[in-house]
């Protein structure tokens, strides 16, 4: 029974609670003794202000709007998945394994596509085994797939600094770089990589998904009651695995791009917080994929515009921080005030219900 | 009763917010501004001290992996920069 | 000259975009990444695409003819740094164990191990070193478990190379064992038992750098040499000031070995030398300069540390 008032109310909010960080945040940055207007203009410059500086926006979001994806999908089925920075890392030495085993013998688009998927198999997989432990084993999503997170990390240092390592890569230990030819490249007229796109094309796709599809509704009602589900014959087990490994995937497609498109190798600068990134993007835009794209847009933003305030104001390099900080902290908030607003309620049909006939019966007894 | 003062709440801050916007949308114009007038400054400055640097002071760049005062690797770096700074005044 | 900043810049797209707004926005005609990691790809590429712009890397290899001509390379042997520091530690130990805390066993990193123990060994051919890899440039817990086990191994003064010696120092301290410093100077961490430190001098070296761009000097054009390397006789590293605990004697023999590698009398890697599984690595009568290219591709442990690189 969706209508206008609760669509506006989600707009209001969001946009409302992102006003109310930027407020925050100008105080903050008059408490260090910085003219608020002076920095909202430079962040506004730096993240948005024009198709040159917009481009950084949009290279900081792409790899965000995949890895978010990794936590949204699963909150769908009422799993809280953390584990995007491993699948992120597993997902690029998957790319880079099969990459360098291909190397220049397919056509560079299979090879890339041959690649993408080695990722997004591998990063899976990885998830899919923190859903099964919970199916199978019952044990806690969250934790395992914290701990995956180190697993992978682990794996990733071991495998850069010893089997797979090149050995002319003498001080920051590395695998074999990619050749050349079967690197993605950036979208045309831009420099932008092609990893925006996918990741636009991932959170749609996940949004017709959950939103469209009977599949998605099937996820959506385990996610609501899963008893409810089991007796109504869905298959909670199928569907947890599945729905494991689409997140994962996603996050591994992300590491793919880190990979094939910006490091060419694989090495310790996979692992450098796009997956706790996006554990935010998916909560601030409340698991909603479509969501998701907007407030990777943000962070992007709010990210590109780190390097001005340190540059520009002076102020410290945490100050990016604090400023994500204070508008994640808002935006939750902003959850608990679905609902709550007169003014965005549904008008109900009967203005006046007539109040229940009292019954003497019912009468509240007066003890004396 | 708390519901209703979040309500309050949250009235006064969407009208704060709502006069936040209204000087955001001027800054980021009056920025805007800034930066299609500053763009072909900056690059006559980089230009003009490519030539030979004598008038505008030179503008170098640091960047560090980590915080500037991590008593290691990146303050080293940092202090480095300092001293040229104070060393070579523009 | 004016100095712009960013700090805590990860290793990805971040440093490209900040590389490309220093120079779009701010103008600059210079940029020092200081991160070893930044080197491939990220400043590569900004360098074939502003080639007007002259970048400086601490540590990476320029290659002729493959590296773009508007990237320089500067970095120092801060080794010999720790050969001194390790005779300031070798006559203040009373144990005679030593300890070091690496991140990991790259050829940077085993240098200054190797370094420090020679330098001990070359006042007390009995000392060890006891070497424990962390595995990454700032693992604060490890960090201070390994430091931890060591002050309970009896090993009486450490040392490191880590991004941040912060958490080692502050764990010495409170254990009551020396500590010898890394990276810049970290008395004020450790004010009892800081003996000495192996530190940079980047503020002179930038303040030459400064000097000849200020007078139109290029990388680009050749006007500034695309490989800069030096320690302590070209001033890019230094020892940090003696701390309390440091004897008369053991300055004096600290000073003496500075002079000889100021003057080039005194070279560090010279034969016979054996790693610690008692194999050759560098031949009686051979002796390797510091800019040796050998040495850049440093894997073992010499004779007298205690530890494995293949941990």
């Amino acid at each position: 029974m969706s209508s206008w008032r609760r669509s506006f109310e989600s707009i209001c909010l969001s946009f409302g609670a992102i006003l109310l960080g930027l407020l925050l945040f100008g105080l903050f940055c008059a408490a260090v003794g910085q003219n608020p207007f002076a920095v909202y203009g430079s962040v506004w410059k730096s993240a948005f202000g024009s198709w040159q500086t917009f481009q950084n926006t949009l290279i900081r979001a792409a790899p965000l709007m995949l890895t978010s994806l990794c936590t949204a999908l699963p909150a769908r089925l009422g799993l809280v998945i953390i584990g995007n920075e491993g699948a992120l890392v597993l997902g690029g030495l998957g790319t880079i394994s099969v990459g360098l085993v291909i190397g220049t013998a397919l056509p560079p688009v299979l090879a890339q596509i041959v690649m993408a998927l080695a990722g997004m198999v591998a990063g899976g997989l990885w998830i899919m085994a923190a859903g099964a432990l919970k199916h199978y084993r019952a044990v806690n999503e969250t934790i395992s797939s914290l701990l995956l997170n180190y697993v992978a990390i682990a794996l990733l240092n071991h495998l850069v600094g010893g089997p797979m390592r090149d050995p002319s890569s003498l001080n920051k230990p590395s695998t074999f770089p990619l050749p050349e030819a079967i690197m993605l490249g950036n979208m045309p007229g831009t420099r932008v990589h092609w990893g925006l796109l996918y990741g636009i094309v991932a959170c749609a796709i996940a949004y017709v998904l959950i939103q469209r599809t009977t599949f998605g509704f099937a996820a959506r009602t385990a996610g609501g009651n899963i008893r409810a589900a089991r007796i109504a014959g869905l298959p909670v087990g199928k569907l947890t695995l599945i729905v494991c490994f689409l997140a994962g995937s996603c996050a591994g497609l992300a590491g793919m791009i880190e990979v094939a498109a910006v490091q060419g190798s694989a090495n310790e600068s996979l692992n450098v917080g796009y997956g706790y990134g996006g554990i935010l993007v998916a909560f601030a835009a409340r698991h909603n994929p479509l969501a998701a794209i907007l407030m990777s847009l943000l962070v992007g933003g709010i990210l590109a515009s780190g390097g001005i305030l340190q540059r520009a104001h002076n102020l410290p390099d945490a100050t990016v921080l604090v400023f994500e900080g204070i508008v994640f902290l808002v935006v939750l908030f902003s959850d608990s005030l679905y609902g709550k607003i007169p003014f965005f309620k549904e008008k109900p049909l009967w203005v006046n219900p007539p109040a229940p006939p009292s019954s003497p019966g019912q009468e509240p007894v007066v003890m004396s | 009763m708390s519901q209703r003062r979040f309500i309050h709440l949250s009235r006064r801050q969407i009208l704060r917010g709502l006069l936040a916007t209204t000087a955001f949308g001027v800054t980021a114009k009056y920025g805007a501004g800034c930066t299609s007038a500053s763009t072909p400054s900056a690059s006559d400055s980089a230009a003009g001290s490519s030539a030979a640097g004598g008038d505008k002071p030179l503008t170098i760049g640091f960047i560090y992996v980590g915080p500037k005062d991590d008593y290691g690797y990146n303050q080293a770096h940092a202090e480095g920069a300092a001293g040229m700074a104070k060393n070579s005044p523009g | 000259m004016k100095l712009v900043e960013e700090a805590n810049v990860p290793e990805t797209t971040a440093v490209s975009e900040s590389m490309r707004s220093m120079i779009d926005i701010d103008g600059a005609i210079a940029l020092f990444p200081t991160s070893f990691g930044y080197f491939d790809p990220h400043i590569l590429k900004m360098a074939a695409e502003y080639p007007d712009v002259q970048f400086f890397h601490a540590g990476g290899l320029y290659q002729e003819g493959k590296t773009p001509k508007n990237v320089a390379s500067y970095f120092g042997y801060i080794d010999e740094s720790q050969y001194v520091a390790g005779i300031v530690a070798g006559l203040t130990s009373k144990t005679g164990k030593l300890g070091f805390v690496g991140a990991k066993p790259i050829p940077q990193v085993l240098r200054n191990i190797n370094a420090f123990t020679m330098g001990a060994r070359s006042v007390k051919p009995t000392i060890t070193t006891q070497v424990i890899f962390t595995g990454n440039w700032a693992e604060p817990i490890k960090e201070a478990e390994a430091t931890n086990s060591m002050a309970d191994q009896g090993i009486d003064v450490v040392t490191c190379h880590v991004d941040s010696p912060k958490v080692v120092m502050e764990t010495a301290e409170k254990r009551g064992i020396y500590t010898s410093g890394y990276h810049a100077d970290q008395s004020a961490l450790a004010p009892k038992g800081y003996l000495t430190g192996a530190e940079w001098d980047w503020t002179n070296i930038y303040s030459q750098l400064a000097e000849e761009l200020r007078t139109g000097k290029k990388v680009s054009d050749g006007t500034i040499p695309h490989i800069l390397r030096g320690a302590l006789k070209e001033g890019f590293c230094k020892i940090s000031p003696y701390g309390p605990a440091v004897s008369a004697e053991a300055k004096k023999a600290a000073d003496d070995a500075k002079a000889k590698l100021i003057d080039g009398s005194l070279v560090i890697y010279q034969g016979e030398l054996k790693d610690n599984q008692g194999k050759v690595v560098i031949p009686a009568g051979q002796a390797l300069k510091q800019t040796d290219p050998k040495l850049e591709t440093m894997d073992y442990l010499v004779d007298g540390v205690l530890g494995s690189i293949g941990s």
